[in-house]
């Protein structure tokens, strides 16, 4: 008798947890190859609609405390147009899936660099990027790009959010 | 399918031990991949349980709660690297003596391995590859930037690289040592220079001569840095070939994590190039039995990044009455200064020239060697019309430098270069691919 208790309380929280974990989870992202030209392309497509774009890789520590921040800025200034792209050439997908997971990132959609030779890709993205990570772009409403090189800052991030015209 | 296969495996074992049956189990195995759990380390927590009668169920949700957290730990970090290319992935080469020593780290369908090359002709001829890693127990992580590195004391040969270790932080675990005692036709793993072997270990910068033997490299023994992005830069050094090592030294405790050291000995010093932080430029130091002296920067940019630059340096030593110049190449990202620049000392590094860049602001990786004919030749990798090539060029006698000659052909990209003195010429050597998904190693006389 007192297995068989243990036995229905295991298969009913299974069951309701499962449940849970199904209904609360958030879609994967799609995930868009990244090449030449993608960075145009995402321009014209937010037209006019200020963007924030970050480059991230697996293996930059900095690159994750980005990630996180993004995160938390995210639950903080919901419906801000928020890009992030991984800059490992065709890094596996459940790996972006994970870090995306790990660090609360909500999107739709996302993007892996997917150009063999990523300095094609810098070169395209900004012509003196030579694979720093983590680069940041500004994007503003009339298109002008604002680079930032390195780990971005609460404050910068606090800063663009807040912007009326966002 | 595997974990039911491990559920059945274990039922088996289980249902005669303890009577559980199958659908409890089913049940379990089912509560415990919901919650995240691995089926095998609980049923092995319960295994621990009833083999020990006595103890209380509470203490196998103990065990399967500790089994969660290491669980959720090993997910956290199965995180797969980017892919690797087969062919050339790691590369170093030295020269002593008139001959060249050519270090190849090799993967071919994931599997890495560790060759040796030599050439007594100046690069003309090489001999068949020696493995290595004979007898090694780790498998190694090597990568461009990371490469494994070789120091030549005479007959001496010891060569040093980065283990793969399952899920640790870039998959980098303790360094491993391999050692010849004929010139590298032989290998044997050989006893660690560090005194702190859990690691990770990496970006070694190794040297030798008649006498002796040192090594370089980082690690983060102390734990992360309030700094984040750094590793302390450690050393050691052995007379005896590589049997035995002197204490582990600090020489500095934060350095960039990700960018490569160099370390060369000259006048019974070593010299060391490294890349400091905050600023993120490169330091120069020097090491004299176990006094290290920080003697200054070299190219002083101003570089504070926070990020990865995965750049270092390269240097060379003036010799006769020219002994006390060193020349070196550093890298720098800095938005405004970009590129890759050479810098001369005619003080043994105390002061340094005005860095003067080499072409372009797209150099990324740098070398520089000389011969004993006084020539002088950096190396670099920089953006051309299909990505990155190698160009090469020659100082002068009134301090300029040759126009850049493009080494590389224009039907690959070709990235980190590294040049020897190969007789009266230089020998330059890189890794290309046509496709990226295999790296050739390439090579030219200048």
């Amino acid at each position: 008798m007192k297995n068989r208790v243990i036995y229905f309380s295991l298969l009913a929280a299974s069951l309701w947890m499962a449940a849970t974990m199904t209904l609360a989870s958030p879609p994967q992202a799609t995930i868009h190859p990244f090449v030449k030209g993608s960075f145009t392309q995402i321009q014209d497509r937010n037209n006019g609609k200020p963007f924030l774009l970050t480059f991230w890789s697996e293996t930059c520590s900095y690159c994750m405390d980005e990630l996180a921040l993004l995160g938390r800025m995210q639950k903080i200034y919901p419906g801000h147009e928020i890009v992030i792209v991984a800059a490992d050439p065709f890094l596996d997908k459940s790996v972006i899936w994970q870090t995306m997971t790990t660090h609360d990132l909500q999107l739709p959609e996302t993007w892996v660099f997917s150009e063999h030779f990523p300095e094609i890709i810098y070169r395209d993205v900004d012509s003196r990027w030579r694979g720093e990570l983590p680069l940041t772009f500004f994007v503003d409403a009339k298109g002008n790009k604002h680079k930032h090189m390195g780990v971005v800052s609460e404050e910068i991030l606090r800063t663009w959010f807040e912007q009326p015209e966002l | 399918m595997a974990q039911f296969k491990i559920s059945r495996k274990n039922m088996k074992i289980r249902t005669n031990a303890s009577n559980i049956s199958t659908p409890y189990l089913f049940v379990l195995t089912l509560f415990i991949s919901v919650f995240g759990l691995n089926p095998g380390q609980l049923l092995e927590a319960a295994e621990a349980q009833y083999k020990n009668e006595g103890a209380p169920a509470a203490s196998v949700q103990q065990d399967a709660s500790t089994a969660t957290m290491k669980t959720e730990k090993t997910d956290h970090s199965k995180h797969k690297m980017p892919p690797k290319p087969d062919g050339v992935i790691s590369l170093d080469i030295v020269e002593k003596k008139n001959k060249i020593y050519l270090l190849l780290g090799l993967n071919e369908n994931g599997k890495q391995s560790v060759v040796l090359k030599t050439s007594g002709d100046s690069g003309k001829t090489w001999s068949n590859p020696v493995a290595v890693d004979a007898g090694q127990t780790l498998k190694p992580s090597l990568a461009r930037s990371n490469d494994a590195r070789l120091a030549v004391s005479g007959d001496h040969l010891l060569a040093f690289w980065t283990s793969y270790k399952e899920g640790a932080s870039h998959s980098a675990g303790p360094m491993v040592i391999a050692r010849s005692i004929d010139g590298g036709q032989h290998w044997q793993p050989s006893s660690s220079p560090t005194d702190w072997n859990e690691g990770s270990h990496g970006f070694f910068a190794t040297d030798g001569d008649e006498k002796q033997l040192h090594l370089v490299w980082l690690d983060s023994r102390h734990g992360r840095s309030e700094i984040k992005g750094t590793q302390g830069i450690r050393h050691a050094h052995s007379v005896d070939g590589g049997l035995s090592w002197s204490d582990t030294i600090t020489l500095d405790e934060v350095t960039c994590a990700c960018c490569w050291t160099s370390a060369r000995l000259h006048q019974d010093t070593l010299h060391v190039l490294y890349r400091d932080k905050q600023p993120s430029d490169m330091s120069f130091g020097t090491l004299r039995g176990q006094n290290w002296q920080r003697l200054g920067t070299v190219g002083e940019f101003n570089w504070f990044f926070e990020g990865c630059p995965h750049i270092g340096g390269g240097m060379a030593f003036g010799q006769g009455e020219y002994r006390n110049h060193v020349h070196t190449v550093v890298g720098t990202g800095h938005p405004e200064h970009s590129g890759i620049y050479y810098l001369q000392s005619t003080d043994g590094g105390k002061q340094w020239s005005a860095p003067l860049r080499m072409s372009d602001d797209s150099g990324l990786h740098g070398d520089v060697a000389i011969n004993e004919y006084g020539r002088l030749v950096v190396v670099w990798d920089g953006f051309a019309e299909n990505g990155l090539a190698i160009f090469a060029a020659e100082k002068r006698e009134d301090g300029t430098f040759s126009d850049p000659v493009r080494v590389s052909s224009p039907d690959v990209r070709a990235a980190f270069p590294r040049v020897v003195p190969a007789g009266k010429e230089f020998l330059i050597v890189w890794t290309q691919s046509k496709d990226g998904k295999r790296e050739e190693l390439g090579m030219q006389h200048f």
